[in-house]
């Protein structure tokens, strides 16, 4: 064909509706003159009408022949049905192994181990007692807290977010409590995981659902301002002994010190939540571009562009565009622009129709992407599923069934255990699925914590004898595997572990970008170059 | 003449095309090229001949239905006719196109067997399911679209050329 992509586009589309019969006259008769004009569109006509009644006698007489359709069922199961026995007469079915990386290979080297409080997402003019500032990102651990001046913003682990206003002195003491010995706080419910409390020095405010704020001066004197939801307020003495309490609605303020009195403050003397951080932009900038060109992938998408029909297309020309799904949008300034997806206002995902050859080849596959967290729970980044398959091995919930699943790519939360498998907090997890939507798998973690707000760089490589992960160009983990290639043909589901429109299952909060797919095993020298090649497109 | 029925079909739904009509149209034509079988010169190709029957049947159905309903002028059908291209059923084309649905996930396949197997309307299909009817039909028009560039590129990579 010679058209332009769009050119193609167009007609097809008007094709479309010339078949459902949803052509107005005016809309007939521009198709007519545009046929008229040109004979290559003829020609696109002609192939188009002819693989529609192709399809329509197709499915007839799918539908219209048990035997047939019986038949074509198993032979849909025959790939299903080899690999199993493959995997019977003698492979490893579900290992965990782990290998020492080879010594020429660069790896993570491991910091000493500390929990994860809170994430870092704002510092203005900060100055505190923990060195440089911290940037949108950093993990605090557990500890007291000088902030001299500057506003602080933090993510907790346990849904809320804390902003405080130096100078305050303050301690993060676990998941579900701190201390403000002195400063202004203010609490910020984003979804509900466990209770908050803030101790102070009388007293203690217990979040219920809500956001407040608390100021306590040098005499050691709380005074709260509840501002939505509801807080509890209680008075204590030498700090063990509850002497009263009180449960304060919205609007409702209190001042918590030898007793309870009412607050002198006006609500707008109070601290607020910090605003929002400004708009973040993918980083991958034209160096990347490059990179990933001359790494010749086999599907790539980057986000540019969204059509009216939610079509994204791909980068690669032979390649399906993605549909976006449900509420999946975009962000970012143009040129840096990526998928973005979360639990409420943009809950959704993004996927191809179609499934995709050369996944499943001799010669590995590689899947390469850009990934920005912005929740702390366990959440599914990228699936490659098999839709050829019938969809027996997994169901969703509300009885909706799904294809299987050969391989994902997802952040774990807190907790560093899951299924039997010890790793760190908020890893990110690979798992590669043989046969496809088996219970079980190979797979890998990352040596590190992924947690928040910070843009990383994953490539995950597989052949038949081992896969990998490398994160921001350093390999993380690596597994053995025993997998023949089975040329499946696989189809990505990006921000969700199923194509269900329904929201759950692992939903990703955050950013998504240039996922890129090859039929080949990425070399450890490419992962690090591609990510050398991001670095330089993210300086200004 | 089995052979030839592809391309008649394609022909026919090219210069009228309204999948209701399609079947009486291939049923007429086949009754009327029987009928005319005797005066068939045997030493031509059958296929422009059969062709040209398909043309005639075609200007007959529309003086029989109402203008609202013909879509294209006869002036395009003119231009249609003229540039017929005699072609058999070709053997890559189906395989691809079976390969292509076979590519499609579940609800894909689902929508096109409902569409073309049962024969439902897009407005029954979409109440079953509880969606606005123009929902649909843009699912409709993009699971057509991915299995026909599917299909164009299978036939592009293994080196069959598109109908010229």
């Amino acid at each position: 064909m010679i058209f332009k992509k769009s050119t193609t586009d167009d007609l097809d589309q008007r094709f479309s509706r010339l078949v459902s019969g949803m052509l107005t006259e005016r809309e007939i008769a521009e198709l007519e003159e545009i046929l008229i004009q040109s004979p290559q569109a003829r020609d696109a006509y002609r192939h188009y009408l002819a693989i529609h009644l192709d399809m329509v006698e197709h499915f007839q007489q799918s539908s219209s022949t048990p035997q047939a359709r019986t038949k074509a069922s198993a032979s849909r199961f025959m790939p299903a049905i080899a690999a199993v026995f493959a995997l019977v007469a003698g492979l490893t079915i579900w290992m965990n192994g782990r290998q020492t990386p080879p010594a020429a290979v660069p790896t993570v080297q491991l910091p000493e181990s500390r929990p994860v409080l809170a994430i870092a997402t704002l510092a203005e003019g900060v100055r505190w007692n923990l060195g440089a500032p911290p940037a949108p990102g950093s993990q605090l651990p557990p500890g007291p807290i000088s902030l001299d001046e500057g506003l602080l913003a933090l993510d907790l682990i346990g849904g809320q977010s804390l902003t405080i206003r130096g100078p305050a002195r303050f301690e993060l003491i676990d998941h579900g409590k701190m201390r403000l010995d002195q400063g202004e706080v203010s609490l910020h419910v984003r979804w509900k995981k466990n209770l908050y409390s803030i101790r102070v020095p009388q007293g203690t405010v217990v979040d219920l659902g809500t956001e407040f704020s608390v100021k306590v001066n040098a005499a050691g004197v709380a005074d709260v301002w509840v501002f939505q939801g509801q807080a509890a307020a209680s008075r204590i003495e030498n700090d063990t002994i509850t002497r009263e309490e009180l449960i304060l609605e919205a609007g409702q303020s209190i001042r918590i010190a030898k007793n309870f009195e009412p607050s002198p403050f006006r609500p707008e003397e109070f601290l607020r939540r910090a605003p929002e951080p400004a708009e973040v932009n993918s980083p991958a900038g034209d160096a990347y571009t490059q990179v990933i060109v001359s790494s010749k992938p086999l599907a790539w998408w980057r986000f540019e562009e969204v059509s009216a029909s939610r079509e994204t297309p791909a980068a690669t020309p032979e390649s399906p565009p993605l549909i976006l799904h449900g509420k999946a949008d975009t962000k970012g300034a143009s040129g840096q622009r990526y998928l973005y997806v979360d639990m409420n206002q943009k809950s959704g995902f993004a996927t191809t129709q179609m499934a995709i050859a050369g996944l499943d080849g001799p010669n590995g596959s590689t899947i390469e992407c850009l990934l920005y967290p912005e929740e702390l729970t366990h959440m599914s980044a990228l699936t490659l599923e098999e839709p050829s398959l019938p969809s027996a091995f997994e169901s969703g919930t509300g009885g909706q069934r799904h294809a299987p699943s050969r391989a994902l790519i997802e952040r774990m939360g807190r907790n560093g255990t899951f299924a039997g498998h010890s790793f760190p907090d908020y890893a990110l997890r690979t798992l590669v699925r043989t046969p496809s939507g088996y219970s079980g798998g190979f797979m890998t973690y990352s040596a590190l914590p992924q947690p928040v707000h910070a843009w990383i760089h994953v490539v995950c490589t597989r052949n038949g004898d081992h896969f990998k992960v490398y994160i921001n160009g350093l390999l993380s983990d690596q597994a053995t595997i025993r997998q023949t290639s089975q040329q499946a043909l696989l189809r990505p589901i990006i921000g969700r572990s199923h194509p269900l429109t329904q929201m759950g299952q692992r939903q990703w909060v955050g950013g998504i970008d240039e996922v890129a797919l090859y039929d080949r095993e990425l070399s450890a020298e490419e992962a690090a170059r591609h990510f050398a090649a991001l670095e330089q497109g993210a300086s200004p | 003449m089995h052979k030839s029925r592809r391309a008649i079909r394609n022909y026919l739904f090219s210069l009228h095309p309204h999948d209701q009509d399609i079947d009486d149209l291939i049923q007429q034509t086949s009754l009327t090229l029987w009928r005319e079988f005797e005066r068939y010169d045997r030493s031509r190709e059958f296929l422009p001949w059969a062709l040209r029957i398909s043309y005639f049947e075609v200007l007959r159905l529309r003086k029989q239905r109402s203008r609202d309903r013909l879509v294209f002028s006869e002036t395009f059908l003119e231009m249609l006719a003229d540039e017929a291209q005699p072609e058999a059923a070709t053997r890559p084309e189906l395989a691809a196109l079976a390969d292509c649905l076979n590519r499609l996930d579940a609800d894909a396949r689902e929508l096109l067997m409902a569409c073309y197997g049962k024969g439902s309307s897009v407005a029954e299909i979409a109440e079953r399911r509880k969606i606005h009817p123009h929902r649909l039909y843009r699912q409709l028009e993009r699971t057509r679209r991915a299995v026909i560039i599917c299909v164009r590129r299978q036939l592009h990579l293994d080196g069959d050329t598109m109908p010229s």
